[in-house]
């Protein structure tokens, strides 16, 4: 996904397995980097994205995988809660509003080995609104970050701090619950997404004026790439093919929650095929979590369930989660680690 | 990527296309359960219309690929339609005619509208395939003919065979002409006339479905899978004049037809088969053509459609005429050996339903339109095009009427809210100025002073408020009194209200009674003895109910006295 920001865009970057040092930026390409970002998001409050991104960083970390953690969650931070961390003492906050501290004395351990933290600030009145520098800043550092996954937890809603996280990961996650109100959120924060991703290209291709009607009507946010494309390819045809190219690269991860009845463990093959049909982009069904008391439980511990209850449904579907995305990397079912 | 409506039918199921039978239907069960309408998966995603054309949309998907002719017809066709211009030349004359025939509307073709029909009906089980010889209306006759020529073959239908519509009304006597029966060969079909019948499906899709989504979903498959073959006695006639066909216009019109048809053999169907109708063609007033319908479709389904067959002639509605109309199939390849020489009219592209009965214009000729207007009660305007379409042969393409399709009228335009309230028209002269400040202003200012302009920014607020208030209250009440026209700065007192109040001709319990407000207050407002009124919020909504029954602006009036009745006290 990153690499489709970028005007050309390297789809090697985000497809090939392989750590390939010449990818990205040529100023970056000799610095170390994730090799892959996940974001967690989903537009509605309260769908578990945080308890997702806890367990799947675990279990990341149990296939070997260096992952560094990131509670984005600028609001309402609690990360570090699921994970059973306590009270950090160095927060995000602490690197936004400091030039001295740099994002690797925020880092702190989990208790699960080659497993980062870096806490959501707790404090900061106004962290939630990061500023675009900051924002930069803290792209910029924690891209700079040399594990192999980092993993970014995002807050509920569609601010444009949170899509931009979102849209800076290879792996953008969209957790969904069963049900309306979370589907409706989901898809609200996935052509959210979408527009801003737009946004971001828009010059490129002369679409600002539709791209200001998607954000700003009702009428525009039923537009779908489809208008986008026609548009562009009117004018130049060449150019429209990028666009459908550059355009499919958006493609999400889809994780549904708490799924009670086995209708409910299909809802994200469903959702899958509806957003391909209306929407005319991809989406990749990583499986459905089924809801479990265990995993209640488990946050009323302050225990991650995957370290808690291992054998229960809820931690074997972010276990299947989990694999998935390592298969999408080309790591199979084996985790080496990085060279 | 592209949008739903352009997938093709594999794409719409999401299955490869060796997909087996039972595959494609456990695809399609999935499917319709995504796209329900409570299903939850698509809330929120897109517009319920849309939802519902994708839903018509499966249907036929499932519908074409579980019946194996037509899901080998449709694969070969998926090739041809990618390179739509090199298949229209290999097709040459059979695409041509279905070209015409998909477009009806012309009025000279009325003939070709028929014949499109049946082809679209063409798909026919039953073996024999009858071509009903009819006369045509010539007009008719020279298009179709050469279409037919280039390669249709249109059988002769036979009454005997099964696909015989029994038509209520015999008297119509239909005379097959040449009732040629040639056996059709169920298995055969034309790939000419079914490519340009799926080709319709596919250009026409869109504004089909959207038109009628669920029923024409259904009803266009229909055809195919039925394998009944259409009788269609029908009872109905049409007068001639109903034929709109010509109008039908093109692509839409022509792809809306096949589904409304379809529908009708499918009812028609149970009827039709029993009765082994002589072939009837309903008879073009004007002129005999002889013709032969060429159904196209082999096998599978022989629906035919009642409707296309009787057109009557022009004036006389001929109810009884009409029941003869003979579904013929054509093949192409032809293996049949008594094909009307005549005029084999190519099928058109609407595959669907391919009756096409012609009498020989004993008299009136009827439709049946009855089976026809069934089937596309759903979508009317389509329908009727259809219909139109079908029978076009008969009716001098001008003569027809149409019943236009209603446009929905806008909506009527919202009164305006307040701003007309609000707006005293200032004369001069009316109101004595008397009170106040203000003296009249001298020019006719209709629009907002500037005072006004600024107060509307500190009032918005209230405002927006008042304004729902006010037009939900003008909805209860009576009609308000015409404004009284004050000068712009009228200062409202008592006094100024009494006399407003005093002008309309309201007594002080009236306005009591209207208000709600007792008539001690109203008094005490009257006489301006502030210190008797009730605080200032009160008093406010004392003031506005006041004004607005006395027709003047609320915020004015409350305004201008508070500041009078709050004034002294604060000194």
């Amino acid at each position: 996904m990153r690499a489709a920001l970028k005007p050309v865009p390297s789809s090697a970057a985000s497809v090939s397995p392989t750590y390939s040092p010449s990818s990205g930026p040529p100023g970056l390409a000799k610095r170390a980097r994730p090799r892959r970002v996940i974001a967690v998001g989903g537009g509605k409050g309260g769908i578990g994205k945080t308890l997702v991104s806890a367990n799947l960083g675990i279990a990341l970390a149990q296939a070997g995988m260096r992952v560094l953690l990131v509670d984005a969650d600028l609001g309402g931070a609690n990360l570090h809660t699921c994970l059973g961390v306590g009270q950090p003492n160095a927060t995000l906050s602490d690197f936004v509003r400091s030039n001295k501290v740099q994002i690797e004395d925020i880092i702190i351990p989990t208790g699960v080995p080659q497993l980062a933290l870096i806490a959501g600030a707790q404090d900061v009145l106004d962290a939630a609104n990061l500023k675009y520098a900051q924002k930069q800043k803290l792209l910029r550092s924690l891209m700079a970050q040399p594990v192999d996954y980092l993993l970014l937890d995002l807050g509920a809603g569609t601010s444009f701090n949170t899509l931009d996280f979102f849209l800076v990961a290879d792996h953008g996650v969209l957790v969904v619950l069963p049900e309306p109100t979370a589907v409706e959120n989901a898809y609200r924060f996935v052509k959210a997404a979408f527009f801003r991703r737009l946004q971001q290209v828009e010059a490129q291709y002369g679409i600002e004026e539709l791209v200001e009607s998607a954000l700003t009507t009702r009428e525009g946010a039923m537009r779908t790439p489809h208008d986008f494309i026609a548009q562009v390819r009117q004018q130049d045809p060449a150019a429209g093919t990028r666009l459908e190219r550059d355009l499919q690269s958006f493609r999400i991860r889809l994780v549904v929650n708490q799924a009670r009845t086995d209708a409910d463990m299909n809802v994200g093959t469903a959702v899958v095929s509806a957003w391909k049909k209306f929407f005319g982009l991809e989406m990749d069904d990583l499986g459905a979590i089924r809801y479990d008391d265990e995993a209640w439980r488990a946050v009323r511990k302050r225990r991650p369930i995957l370290l808690e209850r291992p054998d229960s449904p809820a931690a074997q579907g972010l276990q299947r989660i989990a694999g998935r995305i390592l298969n999408l990397d080309g790591h199979g079912s084996t985790g080496s680690s990085t060279p | 990527m592209k949008p739903f409506e352009q997938q093709t039918y594999y794409e719409l199921l999401e299955i490869p296309v060796t997909a087996p039978e039972e595959e494609i239907r456990a695809a399609y069960t999935r499917a319709i359960e995504t796209y329900s309408p409570d299903s939850v998966a698509v809330y929120m995603l897109a517009d319920p219309s849309q939802i519902d054309a994708l839903r018509a949309r499966l249907t036929e998907a499932m519908e074409i690929l579980t019946e194996p002719d037509l899901r080998a017809e449709y694969d070969r066709m998926i090739g041809v339609t990618r390179a739509e211009s090199s298949a229209v030349t290999a097709m040459g004359p059979a695409l041509a005619a279905a070209a015409q025939a998909g477009q009806p509307q012309v009025p000279a073709t009325p003939v070709a509208a028929p014949a499109a029909v049946e082809v679209a009906a063409a798909p026919e089980p039953a073996p024999s395939q009858k071509v009903p010889s009819v006369p045509a209306p010539e007009a008719v006759p020279t298009a179709e003919a050469q279409a037919p020529a280039a390669g249709v073959t249109s059988a002769p239908a036979e009454p005997a065979s099964a696909l015989t519509a029994a038509p209520a009304e015999p008297t119509a006597a239909p005379t097959p002409v040449v009732p040629t029966a040639p056996i059709v060969v169920p298995g055969m079909v034309t790939p000419s006339q079914i490519h340009p019948a799926f080709r319709s499906y596919a250009i026409s899709y869109v504004p089909v479905l959207v038109a009628a989504p669920s029923a024409t979903g259904s009803a266009f498959l229909s055809p195919f899978t039925v394998s009944v073959q259409a009788g269609t006695p029908q009872p109905g006639h049409e007068e001639p004049r109903e034929v709109k066909a010509p109008e039908a216009d093109a692509p839409s019109a022509s792809s809306a037809a096949p589904a409304p048809e379809v529908g009708a053999a499918r009812t028609l169907l149970p009827a039709a088969e029993p009765v082994p109708p002589p072939v009837s063609t309903s008879v073009s007033p004007a002129e005999e053509g002889p013709r032969s319908t060429s159904s196209t479709e082999p096998v599978t389904v022989a629906s035919i459609e009642p409707a296309a067959a009787s057109v009557a002639p022009a004036a006389s509605v001929a109810p009884a005429a009409s029941s003869a109309p003979v579904s013929v199939a054509v093949e192409p390849p032809l293996s049949t050996p008594a094909q009307v020489p005549a005029e084999p009219s190519p099928p058109p592209e609407p595959a669907p339903t391919p009756v096409t009965s012609e009498q020989p214009a004993p008299v009136p000729a009827h439709r049946e339109e009855e089976e026809l207007s069934g089937a596309r009660a759903p979508m009317p305007s389509r329908g009727e095009a259809r219909a139109a379409s079908s029978e076009p042969r008969s009716t001098p393409p001008g003569s027809r009427e149409r019943p236009a399709r209603p446009y929905p009228t806008p909506p009527p335009i919202p009164s305006a809210g307040r701003r007309v309230q609000r707006t005293p028209i200032p004369h001069p002269g009316s109101h004595a100025s008397g009170t106040g400040k203000g003296s009249a202003r001298p020019g006719p200012a209709t629009g907002m002073d500037l005072e006004e302009a600024q107060q509307l920014s500190q009032e918005s607020a209230i405002a927006t408020a008042e304004a729902a208030l006010a037009q939900v209250a003008a909805k209860a009440r009576e009609p308000r009194p015409k404004p009284v026209e004050l000068p712009p700065n009228t200062e409202f007192n008592g006094e100024v209200l009494r006399q407003v109040r005093e002008s309309r001709g309201m007594s002080l319990s009236q306005l009591a009674e209207r208000t709600r407000i007792t008539s001690k207050h109203l008094e005490n407002v009257e006489a301006d003895r502030y210190a008797a009124l009730p605080a200032t919020v009160y008093l406010r909504g004392i003031l506005m109910n006041i004004a607005r029954e006395l027709g003047l602006d609320p915020l004015r009036v409350s305004r201008s006295y508070l500041a009078l009745a709050t004034g002294p006290k604060k000194k």
